[in-house]
């Protein structure tokens, strides 16, 4: 991408006259391109004068009951929550992977090697986090047994819901790995199918005893990228 | 003490309780989210009615608005924007991502309304802050120096959220021919802003 590919993407985003999918490109491509980050900025602060030229509407007395009502219940939930509403599971999903790409890195190889037994042969493992705090879950996957180790370190859960952990594939459904138990261990089976090196688990938060379609229903409260041990 | 000096004063402050808000806001101060969503809804609700036009949509997009004003107060940067300029880029966002997802399934545009189209540059040369600011009056000059048609494309997506194919349709251009307006308005909107 040239300078003025980079200033006029920036320039659209800002202006909203890219497609859904586009936007979320460019979202996924702020997070680590800081040239796109800042001339999206730039572009917010160029435009910005305009923000004084909106006339006021007043708005039906029911719109502040409705916001507080659901801040109300998510006062349960709000510490483990950071995914963005709307959109179905499978857009969650994918906004899990692409704030991924985040949470490597962040100095959680530290926790890994500390609180998790020696690897097996052929095993993946993923820190299962929502920010740079500590991580929520540790997961090993080994591909050997069949067997998915599920650790959980500081995940949380409202009284109301289960927490459904997810294997993401490239170009595939999310697989459940089932109902997870935030205060104890879990082994589960791995069940049929691949597990690709650049694969992704995700917590999504569901109804009591989980999804009740096989798809992901609620939002996504954590995420993390597999690595080969 | 001069009307003017004082009318100046009052913006400040009003600037600076609307960030104080939102510092509040950012550390889960409910009564500080109500005070906000008081000082402020009825400017985003303008903003987001101006994209969705739908008015159950708008109040839709405005629970998503202030939702996300909830979880994200905290990487508000008072030394980067102004409160009113960040509440409206996440309300603006909103709106857009909320008609992107809903598609174009009603018409967007009435033939009468083309004929007789209010030219959308009024919008910027009537701010409800009088006199304009300087900020809003360079780029008000900066838009009056781009080729009519690249600044109707430019400030139908700004107020209304069109999309290139939506402005497409209004021109009746290919959506290449769009982009490139878009491409070509902004360089220019760029480099005048530059030298302003």
């Amino acid at each position: 991408m040239t300078d003025d590919e980079c200033t006029a993407l920036a320039g659209e985003y800002v202006l909203g006259t890219l497609s859904s999918a586009d936007r979320r490109q460019v979202e996924r491509l702020r997070v680590s391109d800081t040239r796109l980050d800042g001339e999206i900025e730039a572009w917010e602060a160029r435009l910005s004068p305009l923000s004084q030229t909106f006339e006021d509407v007043s708005v039906p007395d029911g719109v502040l009951a409705r916001i507080e009502a659901e801040l109300d219940r998510e006062a349960v939930t709000v510490s483990i929550e950071d995914a963005p509403r709307g959109g179905h599971g499978r857009a969650r999903l994918a906004y899990a992977a692409a704030v991924v790409a985040l949470m490597i890195g962040l100095g959680s190889g530290y926790y890994v090697r500390d609180v998790l037994p020696p690897p097996a042969d052929d095993s993946y493992i993923a820190v299962v986090n929502r920010d740079a705090g500590l991580p929520a879950l540790i997961v090993r996957v080994d591909l050997a047994g069949r067997q998915v180790s599920v650790r959980p370190v500081s995940a949380e859960k409202p009284a109301d819901n289960d927490l459904e952990l997810w294997y993401v594939g490239p170009e595939e459904a999310p697989r459940s790995l089932g109902v997870i138990d935030v205060a104890t261990p879990l082994k589960a089976d791995l069940g049929q199918g691949a597990i690709a090196p650049d694969g992704v688990l995700a917590v999504s938060l569901e109804p009591r005893g989980g999804s009740p379609t096989g798809a992901p229903t609620g939002p996504v409260v954590y995420s993390g990228q597999l690595i080969r041990e | 003490m001069t009307i003017a000096s004082g009318a100046s004063a009052d913006a400040t402050s009003s600037k600076v309780d609307l960030a104080g808000l939102l510092d509040a806001v950012s550390v889960g101060d409910r009564m500080a989210f109500r005070d906000l969503y008081g000082r402020t809804s009825t400017k985003l609700f303008g903003v987001v009615l101006g994209i969705c036009k739908d008015r159950t949509l708008s109040e839709d997009v405005m629970q998503e608005a202030y939702l996300r004003v909830w979880r994200y107060a905290d990487g508000f940067d008072a030394s980067r924007a102004s409160p009113v300029t960040w509440l409206a880029t996440i309300a603006r966002n909103a709106a857009i991502d909320a008609v992107r997802a809903r598609g174009r399934t009603s018409p967007v545009f009435d033939g009468a309304r083309d004929e007789n189209e209010e030219d959308p540059m009024m919008r910027v040369a009537d701010p409800t802050e009088h006199p304009a600011p300087w900020d809003l009056e360079a780029l008000r000059t900066c838009l009056a120096g781009l080729e009519a048609e690249h600044r109707r494309c430019v400030l139908l997506a700004y107020y209304e959220g069109y999309s290139r194919e939506d402005l497409s349709e209004r021109f009746d251009r290919p959506v290449g021919t769009i982009k490139t307006w878009l491409y070509r308005g902004l360089s220019a909107l760029k480099a005048c802003l530059g030298t302003t």
